[in-house]
Order: C-alpha cells, then structure tokens, then sequence
C-alpha cells in the first residue's frame, strides 16, 4: 500500500507533464486481494495477543484501520506534494532566474561543449544513475522544488491548482468507490461512525480551499482588470493591422487580429473558462465563476455599444437598417438582407459549422430533425424509392435556385432602396450619409472583432465528446446570452458596412 | 495623420457616385469614346477599399461588405440608362451620341473588371453566373439607347 502511495504521487508528477487522464489504474482489484492476504495471513498466524489492534477483534473490518492508515499516508504525500506545487518561495523564484539564466557559468562562452572531456561525461551519467535513485528517496516537497520544477523549467504558482483538480478529485472519488466495494466484499459495515470518520483533512479539500480562497480572486481580478483596462485605451476597438499582409502566400487564408479589446476579453477569461471546465458544476464557486464571466462579457458589451452608435450614427445605412417601416418587422429591411445567400455564407465563415446547420434546418422545411440517419440492417428488402428518385440533393437545389432567389432578394431590398435611384438629385440632398473610409475600416475590424470573439468565448462553453458529439456547460444560460450580444453586434456591423459600401456608389 | 488624410481623400471618392454619370460630358462627347472619370475613380477606390478592408477585418467580413454588388452595379448602370432615356443629366443640354452609348457600354466593362479584381481573393462571395447574368442585362440595356427615344419609351423601359 504504502509504495501505491508513493506511485500516487509519481502519477500526480506525471499529471503535471499534462498526462491528467492516465491517473487512476492504481488501486486494482489484485491489489485489494494481496492486501486482503497479507492482513489475513497475519492474524491467522500471529500468537502474540498484543499485536491483535482493537479493530481486529472484528473480522470484517480487520482491513480497515489499515486502509485508513494507508489513505491517511497518501492523502499526506499528495498535500505536501500539492502544497509545494502551489506556494510561492523566493528560493523558486531565484531558481526560476537561474534556469532561466541558462547556467553559463559550466560552460565558457565560446567553449561550444569542448570542455567536457570523455572522464567528466563518465562522470555525469554515473551520477545521474545515483540522482535518480536519490531523487526517488526525496520527500514530495523536496522533490518538487529541487528536481520537478528545475527540470520542467516552471516555478510554484497558485495557478497550477487547476492543473490538479480534476484528476484529483476523479482519484479520490474512484478511492471511495473501491473503499466502499472492498467493505461490501469483506461484510464489513459501512452505516457505523468509524467507518465514516474522517482524520484529517483530503488532499481535495485542501485543494478545493486553495482554488476558493487564492486562486479564484486572482483569476477574477485578472479577467476584470485586464478588460477594463483594455477598454480605457483610446485605439481599444481599432483596426491591428497587420503590414506583412501583402508578404503572406495569398492562397492561404487571412486571419487578421481582433481589435484591442476583444483581444484582452479573450485572453483575460481564458483561466476562468478552464476553471469552468475543471471545477465541479454543483459547487457554489462554479456559479461564482459563471457570474464573474458574465459581468466581464457584460462589461465589455457596455463599451461595445456606444462604439457601435459612434461609428454608425447619422449615417444612411444606419437608419435603414433600424428602421422597420410600414411593412412589418418580418419585411424590414435588417430582415431583408438576411436572406442572401451571403449572409449565410458569413455565419457560417464565423460559426464553425454551428450557425451553418442552424440556416440549413431553417431553409430546408423537409430535413428530418437533427437525428443521424441509421442504415438499415443488409436483410431488408431494398427501397422502392432510392435516393436518386427523391430528386437532386440539396446543394443541387442551392445552386439550381440562388439565382432567382438572389433576384428576389434584390427586389425585396430595393422596396427600401428606392431613394438611392433618385439619379438626378444629389446625394447631399437625399440625405445620404456614408463613412469616411477610416470610419468604414473601423466599421468592418469591429464587426470581424466581435464575430470572431463571439465564436471563440462560445466555443470555450462547449464540451467535446469522444463520440464528437458536443453539449454546453450547465448554469451558462444568461452567459450565454451575453456572448450572443457580443454575436448580434457583429453581424449589426456587417451588415451596416454592405448597406454603406452600397451607398458608397 | 495619414488616416486623416486617407479619409479625407476618399470621401471625396465616396461623393463621386456612379450617378455622376448621368452628368458626365463623356455621354454626349462627339468627338471621341471616353471612359466618365467617376467610372475610373470608382475603379480606383474598390480596389484600395478592398485591401484597407482586408487589412483591418479579414476576408469574411469584406467578403460580405462587397457581395452582391455584382447585382447592384448593373443595376445602378440600367438605372442611369432610364435617366438619360427620360432625357434627365446632361440629355437636357446636349444630344447623347453614339460615342457616348458606346462610352456607356464600356464603363460597364470596366466596373465589371474592376469589381471582379476587388473581390478576387480566398473566400470570396463573388458569384460568377449572377454576375454574368446582371452585367449582361445592363448590357442588353444600354444597346437599346441606340434607338430612338420614342421607340424606348414604347418598350416600357
């Protein structure tokens, strides 16, 4: 049991290196029968009366105590392995510079390796042999700070808590199913206080404590301070741009940098969001963490809204777009343009396949649901009608129908253009305001801005299956909504830079 | 500074419409077939407009910013043709010529080249067939104003 303890510990190391999911293969079932044995063997052959614990006059929680015994000692090893992992020493931080230093000081500057002869290299691989067999001898603490964190180049941060959280807690949870097993097996009773009882405090609780009191204020200050400040700049929404453009392979696709803001949203949410994915979703500090997420997304829509009114206000576009006219909203003119097949192909640019499947479901009246179909067994009898008599598929449809269906589209539009064809009078005197070009750039980088951060933030609340098969976190509802807004005010910006880029003529 | 400038220069740009047309002395030139300087100035501007847009929002975004202009340019150019049928712009003081239909039906080349250069990059939305279509129509269009204005008129056009 006890070198089990000790491999937990090397499985938590291993989980460091970010191989979290191969942790739990430890306490099999072969295991629980030796230890069974050996308890077994002992008291069957023990003579001596005083070795008999008080535990053992009860046979079928003679494995008890030493389970106890044996969970209390790793639970132990794992705090103060953890507990290492997490403090923040100055003797780390002058280490994390050493190492960071390069540690020149074994080499001249131009020696290139030269120096180590053949004796020193025997030297250093005959030590390294005994490093080993000395660093397996290290308590975890010890072992953390002067062999894990030099050799993974890092240094003890509160941060690294969410690292360990979920294996921990599948571990420990996995540990309390085989306890509870192994005491169903042995007939022992698991109703009374003994067995319940609880002698110091978990590795788990210990971490959950750390995450709650340190960790979670730092990430909440971090999300809201590095957005807020993001959004006090003057340049916060405008355009990155990027001068090596024209020296990329113009066959592979541009992806320009959001703006500022968006910018310092996602990566400032970025820990919180893997904290999400990593805590426990019953846990109150989960829904805290929600609620910090949605006030730093509603922050920023704050801001994000009178940039929009600034960009577009005045402007003829602007004014057809929220206008819903005598015709009802169904037929106004911000509905309109979204029945172009290009504004299709936008979402779906900007989605990931999400919006996409969305607009096929909406457009197609016949789909069968969002259900995958089953092939039917080789036995049955083939169809009377196979898929060529159902007609074409409905790409062939797509394409055999954009043409008038972009006429029609242009007819609807024009119902609320018609100001536009007035040729023989000024724009001046239509009233037609457009961008300036910077205006438009502005326009355009925002609406690329807020399409782009929207698509990112929500795909961080998406669970990806094995199976491919996605689900959203639970309790994200009202962020969810959030980060549509951020959606909504992307495409208002699209289709505020087509409506005046048409005005433009 | 220079976005000052950029913007100051091409808002001048954005007032010189394809409407001008209609008043460009081009259309009732006798002499020669001159393309109308909006016509060129409008080359000019999608195409550097393309590229600050790429620059500053990607190809997606521009993408959806110049679609279905294949459709609107076309029609902005029938549109003219009404005009100038109706005897409104530059009709009123001068009698349009045939070096003026023909300047027409080239600046209806020139658009469709410059447009299909703006939106020639990855992703684009530019629809070839809609565009063939639209532009043929202007076309057809356009032909028609060797007619007589009367006989226009009696088309329903």
């Amino acid at each position: 049991v006890w070198t089990k303890g000790a491999s937990y510990v090397g499985v938590v190391v291993a989980a460091w290196d970010g191989a979290n999911d191969c942790f739990l293969d430890s306490l099999s079932p072969e295991s629980i029968s030796l230890v069974d044995y050996l308890v077994s063997s002992l008291l069957s052959q023990t003579t001596d009366k005083s070795l008999v614990l008080p535990s053992y006059q009860v046979p079928t929680s003679a494995l008890h105590s030493v389970l106890v015994s044996a969970y209390d000692i790793m639970q132990r090893e794992i705090k103060e392995f953890l507990k290492a992992c997490l403090r923040e020493t100055e003797k780390s931080t002058e280490d994390a510079n050493a190492i960071s230093s390069g540690g020149t000081d074994e080499r001249g500057f131009f020696s290139l390796g030269i120096t180590n002869d053949s004796s020193q290299k025997d030297a250093v691989f005959g030590s390294l042999a005994a490093s080993r067999a000395r660093n397996m001898e290290l308590p975890a603490g010890k072992f953390v700070v002067d062999v894990l964190f030099p050799k993974t180049n890092t240094s003890p941060d509160v941060r690294h808590a969410l690292e360990f959280r979920k294996a921990l807690a599948k571990w420990t949870a996995e540990n309390e199913a085989l306890k509870k097993e192994l005491a169903i097996v042995t007939g022992e009773d698991t109703s009374t206080a003994s067995y319940n009882a609880k002698t110091e405090e978990t590795a788990l609780d210990m971490l959950d404590a750390v995450i709650k009191r340190q960790l979670i204020p730092i990430l909440q200050d971090d999300a809201l301070k590095g957005t807020t400040s993001a959004l006090e700049r003057g340049d916060a929404f405008d355009p990155v741009i990027d001068h090596n453009l024209y020296g990329k392979n113009s066959n592979e696709p541009q992806d320009v940098d959001m703006c500022i803001a968006c910018q310092a949203l996602y990566y400032s949410t970025e820990s919180l969001f893997q904290a999400l994915h990593r805590l426990p979703q019953e846990e109150k500090m989960y829904l805290h963490l929600v609620g910090v997420l949605e006030h730093a997304v509603l922050t920023f829509t704050s801001r994000v809204t009178p940039r929009v009114q600034q960009i577009c206000s005045d402007k003829m576009a602007h004014r057809l777009l929220i206008d819903s006219g005598k015709e009802g909203k169904e037929n106004s003119f911000n509905m309109v343009v979204e029945r172009r097949h290009a504004f299709a192909q936008l979402c779906r640019a900007y989605a990931d396949g999400d919006l996409l499947e969305k607009t096929v479901e909406e457009g197609d009246l016949n789909h069968d649901g969002g259900l995958m179909p089953l092939s039917p067994p080789a036995a049955d009898t083939s169809a009377r009608n196979t898929s060529q008599d159902k007609g074409p598929s409905a790409a062939e449809l797509d394409l055999a129908g954009s043409i008038e269906r972009e006429e029609q589209a242009l007819l609807d539009e024009l119902v609320h253009l018609q100001p536009l064809l007035e040729f023989t009078k000024d724009s001046h005197a239509l009233g037609v305001a457009v961008c300036s070009d910077e205006d438009l750039m502005k326009a355009s980088c925002l609406a690329h801005s807020l399409l782009k951060l929207s698509s990112l933030l929500d795909s961080r609340l998406k669970v990806r299956s094995s199976g491919g098969f996605e689900k959203v976190l639970p309790s994200t509802r009202a962020l969810r909504e959030a980060i549509k807004s951020i959606r909504n005010h992307g495409i208002k910006m699209s289709k505020f830079c087509r409506i005046d880029m048409l005005m433009q003529w | 500074v220079l976005y000052a400038l950029i913007g100051i220069i091409l808002f001048w740009h954005s007032v010189t419409r394809l409407s001008k047309i209609c008043r460009s002395s081009t259309v009732v030139a006798k002499d020669a077939v001159r393309i109308p300087s909006c016509v060129n100035d409008l080359g000019e501007y999608i195409t550097a407009a393309s590229d600050n847009l790429r620059e500053a929002s990607g190809n997606a975004v521009t993408a959806y910013t110049f679609s279905s202009l294949e459709q609107y340019i076309p029609l902005f150019l029938m549109q003219t043709v009404r005009v100038i049928a109706g005897g409104g712009g530059i009709i009123s003081k001068s009698p349009l010529t045939l070096n003026g239909v023909e300047a027409l039906d080239r600046s209806g080349s020139v658009l469709y080249r410059d447009l299909k250069g703006a939106t020639g990059f990855d992703n684009s939305f530019w629809d070839d067939e809609l565009a063939a279509i639209s532009f043929e129509r202007s076309a057809s269009f356009m032909a028609m104003m060797e007619l007589e204005m009367e006989e226009v008129r009696e088309c329903g056009l």
